[in-house]
């Protein structure tokens, strides 16, 4: 392409660009016998060549498709996306019956609770005289509003679980000793979180399972002795669970657990990293 | 024609070896270890399970409904009222126990105790397990050791009764009692000490699930004991 002169003229430019990229080149190859269809496997990868090599392709992911050991190597610690990884991990640590992913589907199902929460909140209002109806419209209104509701409320069951049985896991195999001892704090602290945040959405949709559900809950807040009123009393916005406590609970589901919980658990894997294997003994 | 220095001189001399130490420099890994890149081996994995996960989801989503009830209503009380179903062992220790003790003091020193798991040492790291089993079991103790006291004393009783007087005493009793177990030379294998605490643990969710399990499928109305059947 370099080595031709530039043509004058854009329309005459764009046709020198098109018929310099590799597709086209392929497909005005000689005739030696090889299939120069468009839908032949050399065409496939003279056109994934091209798009590996544009300019946009390139500034997004800031070098081409992996395709050698050196480039897989290389990507953990250069793209944005895989950072999180390790270039190399040892063989033995990536079998699923070592983890079973727990951790990891517990960090999955936030993801999906964010993004099917997120959806909920188009709909919904947090009004006690809204909330019922909203709940009830995305059920029996709103197109797969009842898959959306199932969706959230099942990996909400689901994220509880993974995360108790993660907890589990990394006792048993006493990966919480040095020198991850922090890291085992901030996971204790993540599982009390995750419950909170579980908590405060119960209330949500504003029926007879929220409400007491949620009057039994802070009625032991209320008995801590002394200032249990009082802790009571900010709980609920208010001497019992109204408006002003749905408006704290959505607040609190909504925005403030979430970034919490998610500083967390950047912090927690990032911990994972920084701390290095836990002999285990 | 310039004087070219003698090798060795104390000119070019920059460094010096001190001498060599057998073994792995221990901020490298290890080259005899069995290692994958993590692209494509892990991020694979990763994506598999993913889908896996959210395809589970779906199917569980498409065949079960989550509860919706009637409208909150604060002049209709049901009866029983249940928490969810991760805070059915507090409930069910509130049928035992006054609620601060339950519901407050009992949660908070168990997340206490787990976190300062990792922070005790050799025939000590059975101490917090213990503390977990002895936290789990107070309320339900509590209940059984009042009605004793009250039984002396019921004024004494009843003034105390919100104050979990019976869990305090019972907590400082058991706190000699550990220590006096911990001292004993039967711990001075570690891997004796390795095999308890591990027992220790699973005891101790063994009875949070137990307790969640009574909450869910074996509480009616007054929180009285039901078969599923009934």
């Amino acid at each position: 392409m370099s080595d031709q002169p530039v043509e004058r003229g854009l329309f005459r430019r764009i046709a020198q660009a098109i018929r310099s990229t590799q597709a086209s080149q392929f497909l005005r190859g000689p005739s030696d016998g090889t299939n120069r269809s468009v839908f032949s496997s050399g065409y496939r990868n003279a056109l994934k060549k091209d798009i590996v090599t544009s300019g946009p392709w390139r500034s997004v992911f800031a070098r081409p498709y992996p395709q050698t050991p050196k480039d897989n190597s290389e990507i953990a610690i250069t793209s944005f996306w895989l950072h999180l990884h390790p270039a190399f991990i040892r063989r033995e640590t990536i079998k699923f019956g070592v983890t079973y992913g727990l951790g990891g589907l517990a960090c999955g199902l936030f993801m999906v609770l964010a993004v099917t929460g997120v959806m909920e909140m188009f709909y919904y209002v947090p009004a006690t005289d809204h909330a019922y109806k909203d709940m009830v419209d995305l059920q029996h209104v709103v197109s797969l509003g009842k898959i959306l509701r199932n969706m959230h409320r099942w990996a909400a069951h689901a994220m509880v679980i993974m995360v108790s049985l993660h907890m589990l896991r990394v006792f048993l195999q006493k990966a919480y000793k040095a020198p991850r001892q922090l890291n085992w704090v901030v996971g204790v602290l993540l599982l009390c979180l995750t419950m909170m945040l579980s908590f405060t959405g119960y209330l949500l949709p504003w029926d007879q399972l929220a409400y007491w559900a949620i009057t039994v809950g802070t009625n032991m807040a209320g008995s801590i002795p002394l200032i249990g009123p009082k802790v009571r009393y900010v709980l609920l916005g208010g001497p019992s669970v109204d408006q002003a406590t749905l408006i704290r609970f959505f607040v609190l589901h909504v925005v403030v657990l979430p970034i919490v919980i998610s500083m967390g658990m950047v912090y927690h894997f990032w911990r994972v990293r920084k701390d290095g294997f836990s002999g285990g003994k | 024609m310039s004087a070219v220095p003698p090798t060795g001189s104390s000119k070019e001399k920059e460094f010096g070896l001190l001498g060599f130490i057998e073994g792995h420099p221990t901020n490298l890994p290890d080259p005899d270890e069995d290692r994958i890149s993590s692209y494509p081996h892990l991020v694979a994995r990763e994506f598999l399970a993913f889908g896996l996960m959210l395809a589970t989801l779906l199917v569980v989503s498409f065949l079960f409904d989550a509860p919706l009830e009637e409208l909150a209503n604060p002049a209709k009380t049901p009866n029983p009222a249940k928490a969810p179903w991760y805070f059915l062992s507090l409930q069910e220790m509130l049928h035992y126990a006054p609620p601060f003790i339950s519901g407050v003091f009992i949660p908070g020193l168990i997340v206490f105790i787990m976190c300062t798991i990792p922070y005790w040492k050799g025939r000590f790291s059975l101490a917090p397990l213990m503390f977990l089993l002895c936290a789990i079991l107070l309320p339900l103790l509590d209940g059984i050791v009042w009605s004793a006291i009250h039984a002396v004393a019921p004024g004494f009783a009843d003034a105390t009764r919100s104050y979990g007087f019976p869990t305090f005493l019972m907590l400082i009793a058991s706190a000699f009692f550990l220590g006096k177990l911990i001292l004993n030379p039967y711990f001075d294998d570690e891997a004796r000490v390795a095999r308890l605490r591990t027992r220790l643990f699973l005891v101790f969710v063994g009875i949070v699930f137990v307790l969640v399990m009574i909450g869910q499928f074996f509480r009616g109305p007054e929180w009285r004991w039901v078969w599923p059947w009934q």
